[in-house]
């Protein structure tokens, strides 16, 4: 390997392997001599020889009031080279040690509960969040939303995909008014497909809840947050079989 | 394990938000923030030399910046003393937590730290009124007697009968109603446009989701089961 090359391997920069090479050719000599070799300014040679010296490439010798510098030998790469090595040696020797806890604490994290985010005024994350729910095949889907705020977002084909998939279709469907949008008056004769009225008055809900299997999908405000948690889904659909059963038949 | 992540050329600092992130998987700021007890400016920087360092990812899902670490093997990368290009991501990390404020955001979080987070939020806040249903045994460990100076009414909703005794607290200022939802298993709290939910199982993680209108939409929830409930004493 050349020596330029085998200094930086060493870690060191273009600069300081430079440096490294003035003072080797020079032999004993001052910092004004190294930077004219070097053609670098003195400020700029004197860091690079403090970082040579911390690496053990040079020395600087005292002499009349003087400091004068010399490159070691280049014998003394190698032993630096080799006291490298060990360092590597030591360091995945204690990368071993820890790597089996680290695995572990990798691996429960990867079966955590996680949390999405897509927007729903962007056509083409609603469109694939919907490809996802239709998909989710959920013994049953429980649905609240509020008609006012996600009107413009009833979708036939969406729901009939629904309806192929599930076991079970619920909605609580939240207006001022119990009046069901006509688009939906097709579905009220289908077995999976069940839905009731609550009030806005009495239940000022802003928001469109989709649960099925472990999933919950939230919408507001622009946003779909979904929510992959088995425990939130259950307690979720617990409070809304209570709602259920507080909510008037259309 | 700080000490020995330290040793092969880790700081500290490092050291701690890369074991966090570990453990939470995929992460946002304030989740990292919470686990690993530092602040954001000092979470930020960190995230950075870490990405720096190959040791963990950042993706971006619909204008929030998450955090995924990499597989634990590539620490091996560091013994390589390989000099790294440095590639900045602080300006866009900046651009995007404004916007995060305003977002919906989940917050996973150990038993430990929630509850810590919950006695902060309503001495900081001073919350004049609480609301929260699920379990007594949570009840029991977040309504503690040095609460009772900062909230002017705690309402509680009891879903379990296993535990209602756990209900049983010496606290002033709360009203209890009970209506049995036999396999409730998680415990909610509402405080200021933030939900909290408490999990009580072994290596389950609670958490917070931070949505001022599902926190609402949530409270409306409780308000029409509460009228459903039996008062109790």
């Amino acid at each position: 390997m050349a020596l330029s090359q085998e200094l930086l391997s060493l870690g060191l920069n273009n600069k300081e392997s430079e440096v490294y090479l003035a003072a080797l050719q020079l032999g004993y000599c001052s910092v004004q001599e190294i930077a004219k070799k070097a053609n670098m300014n003195r400020t700029t040679v004197y860091t690079h020889i403090k970082n040579l010296i911390s690496r053990g490439l040079m020395s600087a010798v005292e002499k009349a009031g003087k400091v004068f510098y010399l490159a070691e030998r280049p014998e003394k790469l190698k032993y630096i080279q080799e006291q490298q090595e060990k360092e590597v040696a030591r360091r995945k020797n204690i990368l071993q040690k820890i790597m089996p806890e680290l695995e572990s604490i990798y691996n429960v994290a990867k079966n955590r509960p996680s949390v999405r985010y897509f927007s729903y005024e962007n056509p083409q994350e609603l469109a694939q969040v919907r490809k996802e729910i239709q998909e989710l095949r959920a013994d049953e889907m429980l649905n609240i939303f509020n008609y006012d705020l996600y009107k413009d977002y009833i979708d036939k084909k969406h729901i009939e995909k629904i309806l192929d998939m599930v076991g079970e279709f619920k909605a609580l469907y939240i207006s001022p008014g119990k009046i069901l949008d006509s688009r939906l008056h097709d579905f009220l004769e289908h077995e999976k497909f069940n839905i009731k009225f609550l009030s806005e008055t009495r239940f000022d809900f802003l928001n469109e809840i989709l649960i099925g299997d472990k999933q919950v999908y939230i919408a507001g405000r622009g946003d779909w947050l979904i929510i992959n948690d088995r425990l939130f889904a259950q307690t979720l659909s617990l409070l809304f079989h209570a709602l259920w059963g507080i909510a008037e038949e259309f | 394990m700080i000490k020995q992540l330290q040793t092969i050329g880790l700081s500290k600092e490092e050291a701690k938000i890369y074991l966090a992130v570990l453990a939470l998987g995929k992460c946002n700021l304030p989740e990292l923030c919470e686990q690993s007890d530092y602040d954001k400016n000092v979470v930020e920087q960190q995230i950075n030399n870490l990405k720096q360092k190959g040791l963990l990812k950042i993706e971006l899902e619909n204008k929030r910046l998450m955090f995924v670490a990499e597989k634990p093997n590539k620490l091996f990368d560091l013994t390589e003393l390989k000099q790294k290009e440095k590639i900045s991501v602080m300006p866009r990390l900046d651009f995007i937590t404004k916007e995060m404020l305003e977002s919906p955001n989940v917050c996973f979080l150990d038993s430990d730290k929630i509850i810590n987070l919950w006695n902060k939020e309503i001495k900081k806040e001073k919350t004049n009124e609480v609301f929260f249903m699920g379990r007594g045994v949570w009840f029991k460990k977040l309504f503690s007697k040095k609460l009772e100076g900062f909230l002017i009414k705690v309402n509680f909703l009891c879903l379990d009968k296993q535990d209602y005794n756990n209900t049983k607290v010496n606290f002033n200022k709360l009203e209890k109603r009970s209506l049995l939802l036999p396999g409730f298993k998680l415990s909610l709290g509402f405080l200021d446009g933030r939900i909290f939910c408490f999990k009580s199982g072994k290596n389950e993680r609670s958490f917070i989701i931070d949505d001022r209108v599902l926190a609402s939409g949530m409270k409306a929830v409780f308000f029409l089961l509460w009228e459903q409930a039996e008062k109790i004493s």
